[in-house]
């Protein structure tokens, strides 16, 4: 019995370990930690704060604290448009017509920290991608072009309208039209080691390639558990444009994965 | 030594799958086909009816097989539908980023793309509405809104051109013969006449009472009182039919009477509030007191869920429509049983 709960808290341990390894991974994208990460953000596309510049209400977020949980409330805080703060589902009435089965029911997306990065990739060709968290806004409705008309969601590599880059001409009215639009959401490692002539491999399921980004600074072409997704070329904590994460030049993003 | 590992292994992997999955939310439970929320011991109060996907729904029989020989099979279906509003006679108006306007005529059986036929740029459609035998459209590419008949011949326009850059929704007040529009750009809410007259505005960009933060959506109650969805500022808020602030409900947050992404919003002949949400990927039901009642739905490509839900309509009878945007397809359920229990 003993041996028993040992061999269970090992393996607690190793897997609260392995989550700690998941959470570091995310981080790239966090480069400077939040307050560098927020300051990038402030006036930028993703600052959806009512006066789009407000000095958030967040608590202790020092760097040590990579992710801090705002203390603010409503709409004050900066990194609250996407990374929605947890609920305690205590003291909320229960449901009046369900009173039994959806009693202390939460919708699932945020149970981590992390929400988007780790939290959305469960099944890669149907839901639950990070793409679609983008294009929650990118429809036409926040996000004034519907990308989503182009990206290929769900799923694959045939969708209408893809693939025209650069971006730089579908400049509209100061933003820029989604209607040109590389596929994602596709898995990558698989189309990579079947099109080898193509395609570079994968390092791993979790990047095409890391590297100096040619000015100095180590970026990462990200997967997630092998796909593409928005965000292995945008980085959403931009300032500005499209938050390219090697913006030094087009052709340098495009030319980590394609051979040609 | 072997056993108590396996044993330790299973209790972890419960634990870990208990961590994923339970909080997941209440799934619909399909019983003798039919899918229902609540879940019992709970009475059931809606049911999902069926998907509409297109042409291809009326393509039955000789006429599919004939239709299909000349080539013509699924030619109009849902790509990516974004509003819909219900009009006389089991008409549906839908706007598609990819299809432009379409014409779901469940009574004739048949799918048309009205927007050919208006003979204007009808790039990037997002809100519509219908009253008086009008169709309302907001179309974000010429920054104004189209009036066009049942056939979809245009009639006439809302706003002076790129006027409202992006008109997220429009939905008419037959009773007073107006238009309200929503664009999520100026953050405001529009009330035009029928005809094109401006009435009022509501609203500004901000936090405060009356103030919006990206608006999405509008809904009218018997009354004509306004329901807008403010999507960032994570509430509905409540007017009166001259345009002044009445109440707010909501916050942001991933349990129940929270919202993350809130789009849609209609209400039923019981005038209970429905809020659809395109990060939870359900909606959720309030009664006019704002109580939470029930949501319903949950991330998936199957009839019981969505996948970036964007807006809701409610007809007469308390049939329940959802573009259900990602998916490329239109729910419908059915309200069974509407009334307030205590």
């Amino acid at each position: 019995m003993k041996r028993m709960l040992f061999v269970f808290i090992a393996l607690l341990v190793v897997s609260v370990w392995s989550y700690g390894q998941n959470l570091k991974q995310v981080l790239p994208t966090m480069t400077g930690g939040t307050q560098a990460t927020r300051a990038a953000m402030l006036k930028g596309p993703h600052d959806f704060t009512p006066d789009s510049g407000a000095v958030n209400t967040f608590g202790d977020d020092s760097l040590g604290n990579p992710v801090p949980h705002p203390t603010g409330t409503g709409a004050k805080g900066l990194c609250n448009y996407c990374h929605s703060p947890h609920v305690p589902k205590e003291g909320i009435s229960p449901p009046l017509w369900a009173r039994v089965s959806q009693v202390g029911k939460t919708f699932g997306y945020y149970q981590d920290v992390n929400t988007i990065p780790s939290g959305y990739i469960t099944d890669p060709g149907t839901s639950d991608n990070y793409s679609s968290f983008c294009l929650s806004c990118h429809d036409g409705s926040a996000g004034i072009f519907a990308a989503s008309a182009y990206v290929v969601a769900p799923f694959g590599l045939t969708g209408g309208g893809a693939t025209q880059v650069p971006y730089s001409a579908n400049v509209v009215n100061g933003e820029f039209d989604l209607q040109h639009v590389h596929p994602v959401n596709f898995s990558y490692t698989g189309f990579a080691t079947n099109n080898p002539q193509e395609f570079y491999a994968a390092e791993n399921d979790q990047r095409v390639w890391t590297g100096d980004n040619g000015s100095g600074a180590t970026t990462t072409v990200r997967l997630w558990a092998g796909t593409m997704q928005c965000p292995t070329c945008h980085n959403p904590h931009m300032n500005s444009g499209i938050g390219l994460v090697y913006s030094s030049s087009y052709g340098k993003l495009c030319v980590t994965c394609h051979k040609k | 030594m072997s056993r108590s590992l396996l044993v330790s292994l299973l209790a972890l992997a419960a634990a870990v799958a208990a961590l994923l999955t339970g909080c997941g939310g209440t799934r619909a439970i399909e019983k003798e086909g039919r899918i229902i929320w609540p879940e019992p011991p709970d009475t059931a109060r809606i049911a999902y009816v069926q998907t509409l996907k297109g042409e291809d729904d009326f393509s039955t029989g000789l006429a599919g097989a004939l239709s299909a020989i000349a080539g013509k099979k699924g030619v109009v279906k849902f790509l990516r539908p974004f509003d819909i509003c219900v009009a006389d006679d089991g008409k549906l108006f839908v706007t598609d980023a990819v299809q432009g306007i379409i014409l779901y005529d469940t009574k004739k059986r048949e799918v048309l793309p009205i927007g050919e036929k208006v003979g204007e740029e009808l790039k990037d459609p997002r809100g519509i509405g219908y009253g008086h035998g009008k169709v309302f459209v907001g179309i974000a590419s010429i920054g104004q809104v189209l009036i066009i008949d049942n056939e979809g011949r245009g009639i006439g326009k809302i706003g002076t051109p790129k006027q409202f850059p992006n008109p997220v929704d429009v939905v008419a007040d037959t009773m007073r013969s107006r238009v309200y529009i929503v664009d999520n750009r100026l953050h405001q809410v529009l009330a035009y006449s029928e005809k094109g007259d401006s009435l009022f505005t509501i609203g500004r960009r901000g936090a405060e009472d009356g103030e919006f933060n990206y608006p999405q959506s509008l809904a009218l109650d018997k009354q004509g009182s306004i329901y807008v969805v403010d999507a960032f500022n994570y509430r509905v808020q409540v007017f009166d039919t001259t345009g002044k602030f009445m109440r707010k409900f909501g916050k942001q947050g991933d349990a129940y009477a929270t919202f993350a992404r809130p789009k849609g919003i209609a209400l039923d002949s019981f005038g209970n509030i429905y809020v659809l949400d395109g990060i939870h990927n359900n909606f959720q039901i309030f009664n006019n007191a704002s109580d939470f009642l029930l949501f319903v739905g949950h991330s998936s490509a199957k009839n019981d869920g969505f996948q970036n839900p964007v807006s809701m309509a409610i007809d007469g009878n308390n049939t329940i429509y959802v573009t259900d945007n990602l998916n490329g397809r239109i729910q419908v359920f059915q309200l069974l049983f509407g009334q307030r229990t205590e």
